[in-house]
C-alpha cells in the first residue's frame, strides 16, 4: 500500500472518531447547561478546550451567548475542531483513498458529508440542537457499522483502526485531564449525594454511565471509575482496551507484510508500563503525571507510526 | 443540407409524429407509453441522487465554493442499431491506427513532411509537437493507448468527427457508470432490448497496456494510475478507474527512484513499476524536462522513459495528433498512412493562420463556429448563429490579432435525442465519445461510448463544463436477435 494512502485511511478514522467524541463533549455540555443557573451558562471555556478549540477565545470572551457557542462548535469553518470541518476532512481524506473503501463505507461518508453541508448551512435553532446532535452521531455510527461489515481485514483496515484507537485514547485522556467547573454546583451542595460530580460528567462524556452503573450498582467511587475508565478491557474507550487492540492491529500489520515492527514494541511497553502497572490509588493521587506520561507515550506511538509506514511524502 | 433541418434519432421527423419512430426505438419508446409520468420522474431523479451519493462528480475550474458538481443525467438512453455501430467503429479504428502511424512517422523520418502532404511549419512550430520524443520508440511503438474520438451526426447516414483526443482522454467513467445506474434503476428496460456491454472497459485497458510494454520474462507488470491530485475535475474517474483495473492510484509524490528504478512509496518501502498510466498533461509530468515550476510530476520521470525503466501512456508527445490544426489534415493522414479513402468524415475546417482562409472566416462569421486551438472543455469557443453583435466583434479582433490560434468550421446541425422534462419528452442536441485502446496486436473499441447532450433547448454545445448533461448510449446487439 502506498504510504500516502495508510496516511490518508489513518487520519480519516482520526477525524471521525474525533468528530464523534467531540459530538458527544457539545450534547452533554448542553443538556448539562439546561439545568445550570444563566450566569454559568455563557461560560463555554471548559467544552472549548476540551474539544480542542481553545485558540478561539475571542469568541468566548466576547458576549456570544450558548446557542452561538454550540453553533461555532458545529458549523465554524475557520475552527480545526468544529463538527462540519471534521467530518469535511475525513471525507477528503476518503476520497483521496476511495478505492481502498467499499462502496458501503464511502457512500456513509459520502453521505453525512452530504447531510451536514446542508443542515449546517444556517444557523441551527437551539431546539435543533438534540436532533442534529444525534443525526451526526447515527451518521458516523452508520461509517462505522459498513467499516465493521464490509471491510476486508488487511492492512487497509489495520490502519484505519489504528487511527480511530490512537485517536479515542487521546479522547479519553484529555476526557480525564479537563476541569469541569461549569457543570459542577456550587461548592454548597457538593456534600449532596445526588449532585452531579466530577465523574459523573467523565462518565457521560465517555458514554459509560450506563455500563458503569450496571457493573457498579450505582456506587461512585473515584478509584472505581478510574479503573474502569483506564484498565477494564470491556469499555471500548478505556485505555486497555485500545490499546490491546493496537497491538493487535500492529500483530496483524507485521504478519501480512512478513516484518518485525518496532512501534508494535512501544505500543506492548505502554500496555504493561504505564497503563497496568501501578496501584490504581497512587495513579488517582498523581493523575495529572499519569495522563501526561500517557498522553507523551501515545503521541510518540502515532508518531513512530507515520515514520515507519512512510506516511509522510517526500521522505522515504 | 438545409439550415433549420434538424435529424432526430428518435422520431426521423418530429416528437409530434409518432408516426416516424425509428426502429431501434420502438422496444423503449413502447415502455415509455406504459410508465406513469410522474413515477418515471421519481426515478429519474433517484439516478440522479445515486450519482450524488456515490459523488461520481467533476470539479469546475474557477468555482470556489461548492466546487464539486453532479453532471447531469438524463434517463431516456441513446441507441444506435448493431450496423450503425460497426459503420462507427471501422471509422474510428481506421482513425486512430492513422494517427498512431502519424506519431511514429512525425518523431521519425517525418515522410509525411517530405512528401508535401503536411506544411513543415505546422509540426516544428506547433505547441503540442515534443522535441524530446525524436528518434526515440515507444514500447511497442505505441503513443496512443487510449483515444476518445468525438462524433457528431447530422442525418440518418452522416457522421463527422469533430475533435479527436490522444492526449489524455476523459469520461470513461460516466459511460460505465451511467450503465450500472441504468442497469440499477431500470432492470427491466435490459429485459426487453440487448444491449452490448461496456463493463469490460478496465480490464481491456489494463490489457492493452501490458500487450503494449510486451512481456517481462519474470513476472506481471505492475501498473499504477497517476492523477493530479484529488483537486482535479477527472479525480473521480481516476479513482474510479485505478479501482475497476485493480491498481494503484498514485500522485507525483509517491514516486521516487530506488536503485535506479521508478518506484512508489509503500507501507513496506519503495516497490518498482512498470507502466504508468499518467492523466496529466506533458506539461506537468516532469519539472526537470518540462513546465519546471510544477510539483505533481516526479523530477526525472522523463529520463527515465527515455532510458526504457518506465512505460508512460499516452506517450509524451501525443497532442500532436489532436492538435485543431493538424485535424484539418487528418484526411489526408489517413490516405497517407493507410492507403485507404477515410471513412469517417472530417469537418471542413479553416486555418485562420492562412490568410485566404481567414479573410473567409471574417466574411463568414456569422455562419460558423470559431474555436481556439489548443482551447478544450467548450472554453473560448464562439458559435456565429448564437452570438450577439458584441461577441461577434469581439472575435473578430481576436482573430485579427492572433489568427494562427483560431480555426473555424461550420455550424453543424446537431442530431437530437429525446430527454426527460418535466412536461414530457423534449428533443436536445447530443454529440458521442466512444473509446478506442490500442495495443501492437489489436484496436479494441467498447461498444458504447459517452453520449453527452445539451440540457437546453436549441443549445448546441454540450461540455459538462457548460452545463450539458450525460447519457447511457445502447448499441443493439443484433447478432443476437
Amino acid at each position: 500500500m502506498l504510504g500516502r494512502v495508510a496516511n490518508n485511511l489513518f487520519w480519516m478514522a482520526r477525524h471521525l472518531e474525533r468528530a464523534e467524541n467531540n459530538v458527544r463533549f457539545i450534547e452533554v455540555a448542553f443538556r448539562q447547561s439546561l439545568s445550570q443557573s444563566q450566569a454559568i451558562q455563557s461560560d463555554w471555556s471548559d467544552v472549548f478546550s476540551l474539544v480542542g478549540a481553545n485558540e478561539h477565545h475571542s469568541l468566548l470572551e466576547s458576549e456570544a451567548n450558548q446557542s452561538e457557542m454550540i453553533n461555532y462548535l458545529l458549523r465554524e469553518k475557520q475552527c480545526n475542531a468544529s463538527i462540519i470541518t471534521l467530518i469535511y476532512s475525513a471525507r477528503e481524506n476518503g476520497r483521496t483513498v476511495r478505492s481502498c473503501l467499499t462502496r458501503e463505507v464511502w457512500q456513509a461518508i459520502n453521505d453525512l458529508w452530504l447531510l451536514l453541508s446542508v443542515a449546517l448551512k444556517r444557523k441551527i435553532n437551539q431546539r435543533d440542537f438534540p436532533h442534529i446532535f444525534t443525526q451526526i452521531r447515527q451518521g458516523i455510527g452508520k461509517i462505522r457499522g459498513a467499516l465493521e461489515g464490509t471491510m476486508l481485514r488487511n492492512d487497509i483496515f489495520n490502519f484505519i483502526l489504528l487511527g480511530l484507537l490512537l485517536e479515542r485514547c487521546d479522547n479519553t485522556t484529555r476526557i480525564l485531564n479537563a476541569k469541569y467547573f461549569l457543570f459542577l454546583p456550587p461548592a454548597s451542595v457538593l456534600g449532596d449525594q445526588r449532585g452531579t460530580s466530577h465523574w459523573d460528567i467523565i462518565l457521560q462524556f465517555l458514554g459509560a454511565m450506563k455500563a458503569y452503573n450496571w457493573l457498579n450498582k450505582g456506587d461512585m467511587k473515584a478509584t472505581e471509575i478510574l479503573e474502569f475508565i483506564i484498565r477494564d478491557e470491556r469499555l471500548p474507550r478505556s485505555l486497555h482496551y485500545c490499546y490491546k487492540s493496537i497491538v493487535q492491529q500492529l500483530i496483524s500489520l507485521e504478519t501480512s507484510y512478513g516484518n518485525p515492527n518496532k512501534v508494535r514494541e512501544s505500543a506492548e511497553e505502554i500496555l504493561s508500563e504505564t497503563i497496568m502497572s501501578k496501584p490504581i490509588e497512587s495513579l488517582l493521587d498523581n493523575l495529572n503525571s499519569f495522563l501526561s506520561e500517557f498522553k507523551h507515550r501515545n503521541t510518540a506511538v502515532s508518531n513512530q507510526l507515520e515514520t515507519e509506514f512512510n506516511f509522510n511524502p517526500h521522505a522515504i | 443540407m438545409e439550415n433549420d433541418y434538424v435529424f432526430d434519432e428518435m422520431f426521423d421527423r418530429s416528437i409530434e409524429d409518432p408516426s416516424s419512430l425509428r426502429l431501434p426505438y420502438e422496444n423503449l419508446h413502447a415502455w415509455i407509453d406504459d410508465q406513469d409520468p410522474a413515477q418515471l420522474r421519481k426515478r429519474s431523479r433517484m439516478a440522479q441522487e445515486l450519482f450524488q451519493s456515490m459523488g461520481i462528480t467533476f470539479n469546475v475550474y474557477g468555482e470556489s465554493e461548492g466546487k464539486e458538481r453532479v453532471i447531469p443525467f438524463d434517463v431516456i438512453p441513446r441507441i444506435f442499431t448493431g450496423s450503425e455501430w460497426r459503420f462507427l467503429e471501422e471509422g474510428i479504428g481506421q482513425r486512430v491506427r492513422a494517427m498512431n502511424a502519424f506519431l511514429y512517422d512525425v518523431y521519425h523520418k517525418q515522410e509525411i513532411v517530405k512528401a508535401g502532404i503536411l506544411p513543415a511549419e505546422l509540426v516544428y512550430q506547433n505547441k503540442a509537437f515534443l522535441p524530446h520524443m525524436m528518434d526515440f520508440d515507444p514500447p511497442g511503438k505505441i503513443y496512443t493507448h487510449v483515444v476518445g474520438v468525438d462524433v457528431v451526426r447530422t442525418d440518418k447516414d452522416q457522421f463527422f468527427v469533430l475533435e479527436d483526443n490522444a492526449r489524455v482522454p476523459s469520461g470513461v467513467s460516466y459511460m460505465l457508470e451511467n450503465r450500472e445506474t441504468m442497469l440499477h434503476v431500470f432492470p427491466e428496460l435490459f429485459k426487453r432490448n440487448r444491449i452490448r456491454s461496456v463493463d469490460y472497459y478496465p480490464q481491456q485497458l489494463y490489457q492493452t497496456l501490458c500487450e503494449s510494454l510486451g512481456g517481462l520474462s519474470d513476472r506481471k507488470p505492475t501498473v499504477s494510475l497517476l492523477t493530479p491530485g484529488n483537486f482535479n475535475s477527472a479525480y473521480f474517474e481516476h479513482s474510479f478507474l485505478a479501482d475497476e483495473m485493480g491498481v494503484e492510484l498514485i500522485e507525483g509524490s509517491d514516486l521516487v527512484f530506488h536503485e535506479g528504478n521508478v518506484c512508489q512509496r509503500t507501507t513496506e518501502g519503495p516497490k518498482s513499476i512498470d507502466i504508468i498510466y499518467r492523466r496529466l498533461d506533458d506539461d506537468f509530468l516532469d519539472p526537470l524536462n518540462f513546465k519546471p515550476d510544477t510539483l505533481i510530476g516526479m523530477p526525472g520521470l522523463f529520463d527515465a522513459y527515455r532510458a526504457g525503466k518506465i512505460m508512460l501512456a499516452n506517450a509524451p508527445g501525443s497532442g500532436i495528433a489532436d492538435d485543431k490544426a493538424i485535424y484539418a489534415y487528418m484526411p489526408k493522414i489517413i490516405e497517407f498512412y493507410m492507403g485507404e479513402v477515410p471513412k469517417l468524415e472530417n469537418v471542413t475546417t479553416w486555418l485562420c493562420s492562412e490568410e485566404d482562409q481567414l479573410n473567409y472566416v471574417l466574411e463568414h462569421l456569422q455562419e460558423l463556429v470559431v474555436k481556439e486551438v489548443h482551447g478544450s472543455g467548450g472554453y473560448g469557443m464562439m458559435i456565429g448563429p448564437a452570438a450577439s453583435k458584441r461577441e461577434l466583434d469581439k472575435f473578430r479582433r481576436k482573430l485579427k490579432a492572433r489568427p494562427s490560434s483560431y480555426i473555424a468550421q461550420p455550424t453543424l446541425s446537431l442530431s437530437t435525442v429525446p430527454v426527460l422534462t418535466h412536461s414530457g419528452l423534449a428533443p436536445r442536441h447530443v454529440d458521442l465519445r466512444p473509446f478506442a485502446l490500442l495495443s501492437p496486436s489489436k484496436i479494441r473499441i467498447t461498444p458504447g461510448g459517452l453520449t453527452r447532450v445539451a440540457m437546453k433547448k436549441k443549445c448546441l454545445v454540450v461540455n459538462s463544463s457548460q452545463g450539458g448533461g450525460t447519457k447511457d448510449t445502447w448499441i443493439i446487439d443484433d447478432n443476437l436477435c
